[in-house]
C-alpha cells in the first residue's frame, strides 16, 4: 500500500496528538510503524512530580520515541506535550561531554583525574583548615534516589557535616512542614486513585493544567465522564485551571489563609464540621511563647470568630457568598484538595499547609476513597530521592531528625560511623547556605543536576558568591547534563549522565517508587551522579577527611546503596523494605508502605485495612477497625489541626512598588529551561518571556501588548514583552521563570525572605513597580 | 477528520499536530471556528474539552505563528501543545506501508 506524503505525515500527526490526549481517534487510519531494530522499554517521565509511566524506543544506542505507557497503574498512557520531546533533549549536541576546569578565568577542557583529583583536594583543605561546615552540598529532586542518598551519607556521616541542602527547599519545603506539623511525617496519605473517586476537587495555588497536565486530565475525565466532580478553584491569578471551576475565589495575593480560615468558619456555623471523626482523631494545638500548646475545640471555633465570611472578604477581595458557597462545596465531597507552589513559596506556606489539613481533619474529608490533602509535587524525585532519604539540613533518612539523639544513634550505627559523627545542629539551609558562601564561610561548594544561578530568588548576591573573582573565592563544582546559569560561575564543571544514561529509582508525588532502567550510553566522558559521588568519597578518604571504606568498601553500583536504603527504611513509616530491585525491575512502580516482598504497595497510608503498618510492627494497632483512621505518626495518634495566625507576605506593595510580582510556570516549559528550551518545537511555541499585566493596570500605565515591561523591585529589574491579558488580578503581574537571558531573568527581581518554619522562599509576592521600557 | 482542507496545498509543507484544551460547553461552536483558519484542521478525540488540530504551514516559524496568534488567540481555547512537527519535504512523495 503506498500512501502520499501528506497523508502520511498527518496520519503521524493525529496519532500523536491522540496518544498525548490519551485516546485513540476514529477518525485516524493507523499507520503501524514496522520499524527493524526498535526495542521498546518501561520507564518514568523525567519532568514533573507526577511520575508517569512511558516507553522509550531505543535503537542503535539512541532513545529514537517516547509513548505513555498505557500499562501504567495510575497515569494509563497519559503523558504531557514536554515528555515527548525527551528524546531530543537526551541528544541535543549541546550536551556536556567533557570535564571543564577554570584556568585564568576561563573553563577548559581537562580529564576526569585532573578534575576529581583537584575537586578532592579542595575539599579536603577546607575540611583540615577550617572544618567540615567550610563544605557544603547543594543537589536536587532530579538526581536519582540513591544519588541523593549517597551524598547525605557522604557528608553528613562521613565528612560530618549537616550543610546537605537540595533545591526542593525552594518547591516543598512549606508542604514537608505542613505534613509533618499536622500528621507527623512527610508525604500524602492518599493517592492518585483518589482522583477517580473524588466528588469534589479544591484546587489551591495550583496551575494544575499546565504544570501537572496529566492529572488535570484525570481531574477533567472525573468531571465529564466519571462522577461529576465540582471543582473549585482559589487563585489569586486566572489561571486555564480557572477555566472549570463551579467556585472560583480570586484573592489578593498572599490573603488566602484568611479565605480558609472564613471556610473553616462557616462549616462550623453551620453544623457542617464531623464531630464524630474530630472526637476520635483530631487534637486542636495553637504555639505559646514558641511552644506548642493544647486547646479546645472550643478556643478554635473562638479563634476563627474573627475570620466570619462576612469579617474577611472586604481585605481578601473575595465575596462572602462565594466563600460560603466553597465551604458548602467541600463538605459535599469527597473532597481531594490539590496545591503546589502557590501554597509553598510563600512566608506563611507551611501555615497555609496546615490550614488545608484543618479543613480536611474538621470534616473528616481524610482517609476514604477520593477524601485526601494531595501535595502535587514539580520534580521528578523530589519526594523520594530528597524529602525520603532526609537529603535536606534538618533531616536524616526516612522520617527522622538530626536534633533527635536516637535518630542520629540510628543511622551512625547503620552506615558505620563513629557514634557523634553526625552533628545535633541542622546544617545551613538553601538562602543561608548561599549567604554563607557569599561570606566565605563556606569555602566548598559540590552543586549536582540543578541551577541556583537561575533559579534562586534575589539572585544578585548569590551570583555574585559563587562566580565573583575574588579572594578567597569559594571552589565551585558543578554536574550537569548542559551548560547553565550556573555552570559559567563554576570552578569546575562536571558532565553528568541523564535520565536513562543510568539506573536509579525516582519516587513520586503518591509515594510511588518506580526504577529508572539504564537504556543508553551517556555522551562522550559523561558520568552519572553516582560515579562522581563515588569517585569523590574515595579520593576523601585516600586524603583522611572521610573514614577508610566508609563508601568505597560499601557500594559498588546503585543497587547496593539501595539495598542499604530499604534497611534504613525498616521499622519507620516509610517502611519499603518489600521493595526489592528485583520487584522495581518487573513491576511499573510500589508505593510505600511495602514492608515485606509479598505486599502489593499500600494504597492509603493511616487507614486500617489499607496501611499494612497498622496491622504489624511499631505502629500496629489491634483495636482499629477495618476503615478506621490511626494518625499514628502522631504519639498520641491524633493529627493536629493548627490555630495559625493570617500572616501576610513579607514584602508587600507600597507608594513607591505599588504592584505584586508573582511568578510561575508555561505548559511547554519546565523549570529553568535547561531541557524545554533545546527541543525545537517547544521553544518555538513559548519563545520568550513575557508578563501578564491587566489591561485596567496597562491602559493606566500606557502600556500596549507587546511593548517592552521594565519590572523594577528593592532588589533588581527585568525587562520582559507585555501580555496585557485579564489573567492576574489588577495590582498584580505575573512572569514565568524559564528564560535565562538577563533581561528576562525574573529572579533578579524576586525576594530571598522566606517562611521561617520551612525556610522555603517567597517567589510568589513581592513588590515592584512597572514602567513601559 | 473533520476536514481534508490543508491537504489541498501541493507545495512541501511543515505539518504540525496540536492537542488543544477548549471550553467543552461551545466545542463545537469553537471547532468550527478553527476550522475557518486557513491552513487549519480539526478532529475530533475522545474527551470533552479536547480538540485535536492538524496546521500545516511553509515552515515551523509560520506553523508557531498560527499557533500562537491566531489558534491561541480565539476566545475559548484555554491552552495549545504542539506535540508533533514534521517537515514533509524530507521524505520520499509517497510512503510504502
Amino acid at each position: 500500500m503506498k500512501l502520499s506524503r501528506r497523508r502520511f505525515v498527518q496520519a503521524m500527526a493525529v496519532s500523536a496528538v491522540a496518544g498525548v490526549a490519551g485516546c485513540r481517534s476514529d477518525s485516524v487510519q493507523d499507520v503501524d510503524l514496522h520499524v527493524e531494530g526498535l526495542s521498546w522499554h518501561k520507564s518514568v517521565c523525567r519532568f514533573c512530580g507526577t511520575g508517569c509511566g512511558v516507553q522509550l524506543a531505543v535503537r542503535g544506542g539512541r532513545i529514537v520515541a517516547l509513548r505513555g505507557d498505557p500499562q501504567h497503574p495510575t497515569t494509563k498512557g497519559l503523558v504531557c506535550a514536554k515528555a515527548l520531546f525527551l528524546p531530543k533533549v537526551v541528544h541535543s549536541p549541546d550536551r556536556l561531554t567533557v570535564p571543564l576546569v577554570r584556568k585564568n578565568g576561563k573553563l577548559v577542557e581537562t580529564t576526569w583525574e585532573e578534575a576529581m583529583s583537584l575537586v578532592a583536594k579542595r575539599f579536603a583543605q577546607a575540611i583540615r583548615e577550617h572544618g567540615p561546615d567550610a563544605v557544603a552540598y547543594y543537589g536536587s529532586g532530579q538526581c536519582l534516589s540513591e544519588e541523593s542518598y549517597l551524598a547525605n551519607r557522604l557528608f553528613k556521616g562521613g565528612i560530618g557535616t549537616n550543610n546537605v541542602e537540595g533545591n526542593p527547599r525552594l518547591c516543598m519545603a512549606s508542604a514537608v512542614g505542613g505534613y509533618v506539623s499536622t500528621f507527623g511525617k512527610d508525604e500524602p496519605m492518599g493517592c492518585y486513585d483518589d482522583i477517580e473517586h473524588a466528588g469534589v476537587f479544591f484546587l489551591i495555588g495550583s496551575n494544575t493544567a499546565e504544570c501537572h497536565p496529566v492529572i488535570f486530565d484525570q481531574i477533567l475525565y472525573n468531571r465529564q465522564k466519571g462522577r461529576k466532580a465540582k471543582v473549585i478553584v482559589l487563585d489569586p491569578r486566572r489561571s486555564p485551571v480557572r477555566t472549570v471551576a463551579d467556585v472560583y475565589l480570586s484573592p489578593v495575593p498572599g490573603y488566602d489563609l484568611p479565605v480558609l480560615h472564613a471556610m473553616a468558619h462557616e462549616i462550623i456555623r453551620q453544623g457542617w464540621h464531623d464531630e464524630a471523626f474530630i472526637r476520635e482523631n483530631v487534637t486542636f494545638k495553637t504555639v505559646v511563647d514558641g511552644r506548642p500548646q493544647a486547646v479546645s475545640f472550643e478556643d478554635y471555633v473562638k479563634f476563627l470568630e474573627p475570620f466570619a465570611p462576612e469579617k474577611v472578604a472586604p481585605s481578601c477581595g473575595v465575596k462572602a457568598s462565594e466563600i460560603r458557597l466553597a465551604a458548602q462545596l467541600f463538605v459535599e465531597g469527597p473532597t481531594m484538595s490539590f496545591w503546589t507552589m502557590g501554597l509553598n513559596q510563600r512566608v506563611a506556606g507551611v501555615f497555609a499547609n496546615n490550614l488545608v489539613h484543618n479543613l480536611h481533619l474538621i470534616t473528616g474529608q481524610i482517609g476514604k476513597p477520593g477524601a485526601t490533602p494531595f501535595s502535587l509535587t514539580g520534580q521528578p524525585n523530589a519526594c523520594g530521592g530528597v524529602r525520603d532519604t532526609g537529603s535536606l539540613s534538618h533531616l536524616l533518612p526516612y522520617g527522622r531528625v538530626v536534633t533527635n539523639a536516637e535518630h542520629r544513634r540510628e543511622m551512625e550505627k547503620l552506615w558505620g560511623c563513629p557514634e557523634g559523627k553526625i552533628p545535633p545542629k541542622p546544617g545551613l539551609h538553601t538562602i543561608e547556605m548561599f549567604r554563607a558562601l557569599a561570606e566565605n564561610k563556606i569555602k566548598c561548594l559540590l552543586i549536582l543536576t540543578t541551577n541556583p544561578g537561575h533559579s534562586l530568588p534575589n539572585l544578585t548576591p548569590y551570583r555574585e558568591a559563587m562566580g565573583k573573582q575574588r579572594k578567597d573565592k569559594p571552589f565551585v563544582v558543578v554536574a550537569d547534563i548542559f551548560p547553565t546559569r550556573t555552570t559559567e560561575l563554576a570552578d569546575v564543571v562536571l558532565p553528568a549522565a541523564m535520565w536513562s544514561e543510568k539506573e536509579g529509582v525516582f519516587g513520586m508525588s503518591e509515594r510511588r517508587y518506580q526504577l529508572v532502567e539504564k537504556l543508553i550510553d551517556p555522551p562522550g566522558k559523561a558520568r552519572s551522579d553516582f560515579d562522581i559521588l563515588l569517585d569523590l568519597a574515595t579520593r576523601l578518604e585516600k586524603l583522611g577527611v572521610v573514614p577508610k571504606g566508609f563508601v568505597s568498601s560499601k557500594f559498588r553500583t546503585p543497587e547496593d546503596v539501595w539495598d542499604e536504603m530499604r534497611e534504613a527504611s525498616r521499622g519507620t513509616a516509610y517502611d519499603f523494605t518489600g521493595m526489592t530491585r528485583q520487584r522495581l525491575r518487573k513491576e511499573r512502580g510500589l508505593r510505600w508502605p511495602c514492608p515485606s516482598e509479598d505486599h502489593p504497595g499500600t494504597a492509603r497510608r493511616f487507614v486500617k485495612g489499607e496501611d499494612p503498618l497498622l496491622d504489624e510492627g511499631p505502629y500496629a494497632d489491634p483495636e482499629a477497625k477495618p476503615g478506621q483512621v490511626r494518625f499514628y505518626a502522631q504519639k498520641d495518634k491524633r493529627a493536629v489541626v493548627w490555630l495559625r495566625p493570617a500572616r501576610e507576605p513579607a514584602e508587600p506593595p507600597d507608594e513607591q512598588y505599588p504592584y505584586i510580582l508573582s511568578t510561575g510556570r508555561v505548559l511547554e516549559h519546565w523549570h529553568t529551561g535547561t531541557m524545554t528550551r533545546r527541543a525545537a518545537e517547544l521553544a518555538r511555541a513559548q519563545p520568550e518571556a513575557f508578563v501578564e499585566i491587566h489591561p485596567q493596570d496597562a491602559k493606566k500605565l500606557g502600556i500596549a501588548p507587546g511593548d517592552l515591561v521594565r519590572i523594577t523591585s528593592r532588589r533588581g529589574e527585568a525587562v520582559i514583552k507585555a501580555h496585557v491579558v485579564p489573567n492576574p488580578r489588577p495590582g498584580m503581574v505575573f512572569v514565568p521563570f524559564h528564560w535565562e537571558d538577563d533581561a528576562s531573568l525574573i529572579n533578579l527581581v524576586t525576594i530571598d525572605a522566606y517562611d521561617p518554619g520551612s525556610k522555603q522562599p517567597e517567589f510568589k509576592i513581592c513588590a515592584v513597580k512597572l514602567a513601559k521600557a | 477528520m473533520n476536514s481534508s482542507r490543508p491537504s489541498g496545498s501541493q507545495e512541501p509543507a511543515v505539518v504540525v499536530g496540536v492537542l488543544a484544551r477548549v471550553e467543552p460547553h461551545c466545542q463545537e461552536q469553537l471547532r468550527q471556528q478553527l476550522e475557518r483558519l486557513p491552513g487549519v484542521a480539526t478532529f475530533e478525540l475522545d474527551l470533552p474539552g479536547q480538540l485535536g488540530l492538524l496546521i500545516e504551514a511553509a515552515s515551523p516559524q509560520q506553523a508557531a505563528q498560527v499557533l500562537q496568534q491566531q489558534v491561541a488567540t480565539v476566545p475559548g481555547v484555554l491552552a495549545c501543545w504542539p506535540v508533533f512537527e514534521c517537515d514533509e519535504s524530507q521524505l520520499p512523495e509517497f510512503i510504502d506501508l
